[in-house]
Formats: structure tokens, C-alpha cells, sequence
């Protein structure tokens, strides 16, 4: 039974999990999505109740009832060739998602994460979810209105942050922004707030950040020194003035944590948490996060746990 | 767990397989909107600076299932793609692989790629 890991090729976690798997004797095939329709070729069949058949790459044949479990780091985006016009090159890519993301996300094994739950994460449900969940969550508008804006920035010292992702290319650069602080000339000239909904928190005091990777039931705790201005407001901000820590989890925290997780149907997560006076504040959960970098800088073997959670084929 | 999709009415069909932005997607170079018609939360977009390492050149090995440097050799147990190195604002211009290596993802290309 194989491990499948739906990855790019360039992904150093995934390239560990690969050595791990390897180094224990368990079968694991790497695809890049990418590799399709030139690299990649399916077969799949439907009989007795399931899709059974073979994904052919350059290095491996594995077929789909052989999976015992599925990591979903970061495929990306098919490949057509180059002298498809946009709608045929639109078309076969629809087709493919829809046929081999289809026949994929349909296999009854355990999935890291199944790429439907993570699809379901946005950032407004998540705040819900984990205020049910018993999680504290940051007094929060989202609004595309600037009255709105000035209201909430009246209340005390306001974040903005972005609801998706926080970089875009344009101009032909890559352009990124982080979470900042709100001051009195950005709510002097709230042109463009209109155009499109905008994310405003109240600013939670902090004496540090906190990530929490959530493997199955497994949970491990970093604490995020920042020594920088910059990386207090927002630690992506400023990775060489971090300073990280391993803690443990209070149960307490741990239990919240787990009914989010089960909300989503989620067996992974990267949480993230402002830790000061109001305890471990919740931030968001990233059901792809990254932890290749703590795991680095603390040696906590991150990496090992994922790979006994997707060697076992359970989440129990 | 279930393995029916996610019933959240929120996720396109496309995004319930969600794929990351192709390795040779073009970026665009249309420019900024005039104010106030660009959203005001990209206000202030900077250009991501180079602070930490430039990533390694590498082929992928499909025998091994690791990217490799020119000799065969792992990168990740070369040492040249340490996780720890910091190219989260890595923005050139050239794309690079820098987002791949940000810490945190964008789980689809909500462009048909």
C-alpha cells in the first residue's frame, strides 16, 4: 500500500517526507499535477463501487486502490501544450480537474487534507467555527464600507489584514503585504475600501505568537519571539528577527482545537495564535501551513509524525 | 471522515481540487488601478525584497522523488534547500520558485491556468 503525495517538485517538506517514507520501508509515489497530460497519464476504471487503475509517471506506476493515504502539499497547475487557444487550454483544464481531481478526491483512504476541506477554510468561517469551538477570536469587521472602517478604528488599535492571499503580481512583480496597524491617515483617505471587501481587527496585545501544527491528534506548540517591529505586527514580516520555542499545549487549548479540526474535517492544521493577557488568541488555521521551518529551527520531528499519521492510513 | 465534498457552499467546483499557480504562469504586467479604484487594502503592496537566499537550481529526479543539484545529490541533504532560509519576500521580478517557498499558500489559482 503506497503513500501518494500531491506535490510540487520543488518542495523541500515534501522532499523529507519522501526520505522518511523511504528510510521506513513504506511505498510512496510523488506527483506534481503539473506533469499532466505529458508526464502523467490515468486509467481509471470503475468497478465494484470505487475507481481502481493505474497513474503512470516517468518513474512510478501506482494504482489507485493500491493508496493507502494521500498528502495534499501543493500540486499545481496542468500543463497543456502551447498551441491551444484559451478556450481549448480552459476546457482541458477543466476536464482534467474535474476527472483526475474527481477520481482523486474520491478514494476512500485518509486524506492530508482532503482538498475539498480545505477549499471549505475561509477566513470568516474559521473565526465562527472557532469561537464555537470554544477559541477566542479577535473582534473583527469585514466591510466594504469606510463608515464602517471608522467606526471600528474608533474603538482601539486596529489591524487590516488580508482575507486570502497577501501577495500579487502585477507590473510583471511580485508585490506581498502583512498585517499592519491602521493609523490616522489611513482612515483620513478610505478611497477604494468600496471596491471590495476589507478584513479590520482590534489589535490584541501580545508578548508573543504562537503556531500550532496539529497532526491527527498530535499537537506542536511553537512560541514566535519577534525581535522587530515589523515581525510584532505580523512575524512573516521579518523571518530573521524570530526567535522560535517549543511549548506545550494547554488541554484546554488542545481540546478547541480538536473540535475545529473535526468541524472541518481537518487532520492537519498550522494555527496560528497571539499569545498575552487574553491567553492564546485565535488567529487562523492554514490547512496547508507550512512547518518545515520550525522543525528546522527547533528540531521537534514534525516531519516523523506526519509520516507515521500517513503510514498508518488513520487519523486515530 | 467523509469523502464526499465539503457541502460549504463557498468553494467553487474548481477550487474543491484546488492547484497552485503553474510554474510557468505568466505574471502580469498590467499596472496598478488609479486610486481609489484599486482596492484600498493593496495600498501597500511593496515589492518583495531579496532577504534571504537565492533558491538553488535543481532538477526534479523522478527515480529518487527529491529535487536534485547537478550531481544527483538531494538538495535537502545538501544543505541548499534548508527550509529555515528565509525567501518568504523573495520578488524580483522573476517569479523564481520564491512562492513556493513562502510560508503560507494560496491552495488554488482562481485563473484558468
Amino acid at each position: 500500500m503506497t503513500v501518494l503525495i500531491l506535490a510540487d517538485e520543488f518542495d523541500p517538506s515534501a522532499d523529507q517526507m519522501v526520505l522518511q517514507l523511504q528510510g521506513r520501508g513504506v511505498p510512496v509515489c510523488r506527483i506534481d499535477t503539473a506533469w499532466f497530460p505529458s508526464r502523467l497519464s490515468v486509467d481509471a476504471q470503475f468497478r465494484d463501487g470505487r475507481w481502481a487503475g493505474p497513474l503512470r509517471t516517468p518513474g512510478r506506476v501506482v494504482e489507485l486502490e493500491e493508496i493507502r493515504s494521500v498528502w495534499y502539499r501543493s500540486p499545481t497547475a496542468f500543463r497543456f501544450p502551447a498551441e491551444l487557444n484559451g478556450a481549448e487550454r480552459h476546457h482541458a483544464f477543466m476536464e482534467a480537474k474535474f476527472g483526475l481531481g474527481g477520481v482523486l478526491s474520491s478514494l476512500p483512504v485518509l486524506w492530508v487534507n482532503h482538498p475539498a476541506r480545505v477549499a471549505a477554510a475561509y477566513k470568516p468561517v474559521q473565526l465562527a467555527t472557532a469561537a464555537r469551538c470554544g477559541l477566542t477570536v479577535p473582534d473583527t469587521v469585514i466591510t466594504n464600507e469606510p463608515d464602517a472602517v471608522r467606526r471600528f478604528a474608533a474603538g482601539g488599535t486596529t489591524v487590516t489584514k488580508m482575507l486570502g492571499a497577501n501577495h500579487i503580481t502585477e507590473e510583471s512583480i511580485r508585490k506581498i503585504t502583512f498585517t499592519r496597524i491602521v493609523h490616522e491617515e489611513d482612515l483620513a483617505d478610505l478611497r477604494g475600501v468600496d471596491v471590495s471587501l476589507h478584513q479590520f481587527q482590534r489589535w490584541v496585545p501580545k508578548a508573543h505568537e504562537a503556531r500550532i501544527v496539529a497532526i491527527g491528534k498530535q499537537l506542536f506548540g511553537f512560541a514566535i519571539h519577534a525581535r522587530s517591529c515589523r515581525a510584532q505586527v505580523d512575524f512573516r514580516a521579518d523571518y530573521n528577527s524570530l526567535d522560535y520555542e517549543p511549548f506545550d499545549v494547554p488541554p484546554e487549548l488542545a481540546a478547541g482545537i480538536g473540535r475545529f479540526l473535526a468541524a472541518f474535517g481537518l487532520v492537519y492544521g498550522a494555527f496560528d495564535f497571539v499569545v498575552g493577557p487574553a491567553g492564546h488568541v485565535f488567529l487562523e488555521c492554514n490547512p496547508g501551513g507550512q512547518y518545515g521551518w520550525l522543525e528546522a529551527h527547533t528540531g521537534t520531528p514534525v516531519t516523523a509524525a506526519l509520516a507515521d499519521l500517513l503510514a498508518r492510513g488513520a487519523t486515530s | 471522515m467523509s469523502m464526499t465534498f465539503a457541502d460549504g457552499p463557498l468553494a467553487s467546483d474548481s477550487e474543491q481540487f484546488g492547484l497552485a499557480r503553474s510554474r510557468d504562469a505568466h505574471p502580469s504586467d498590467e499596472p496598478p488601478s488609479p486610486l481609489g479604484v484599486r482596492p484600498w487594502g493593496l495600498r501597500e503592496m511593496i515589492p518583495g525584497t531579496v532577504e534571504g537566499r537565492v533558491l538553488p537550481a535543481f532538477t526534479y529526479c523522478h527515480t529518487q522523488q527529491v529535487a536534485v543539484d547537478a550531481l544527483g545529490r538531494p538538495l535537502v541533504l545538501t544543505g541548499a534547500a534548508d527550509p529555515t532560509a528565509n525567501s518568504v519576500t523573495n520578488g524580483d521580478g522573476d517569479e523564481g520558485r520564491s512562492e513556493d517557498w513562502t510560508y503560507d499558500f494560496v491552495p488554488d489559482n482562481p485563473q484558468p491556468v
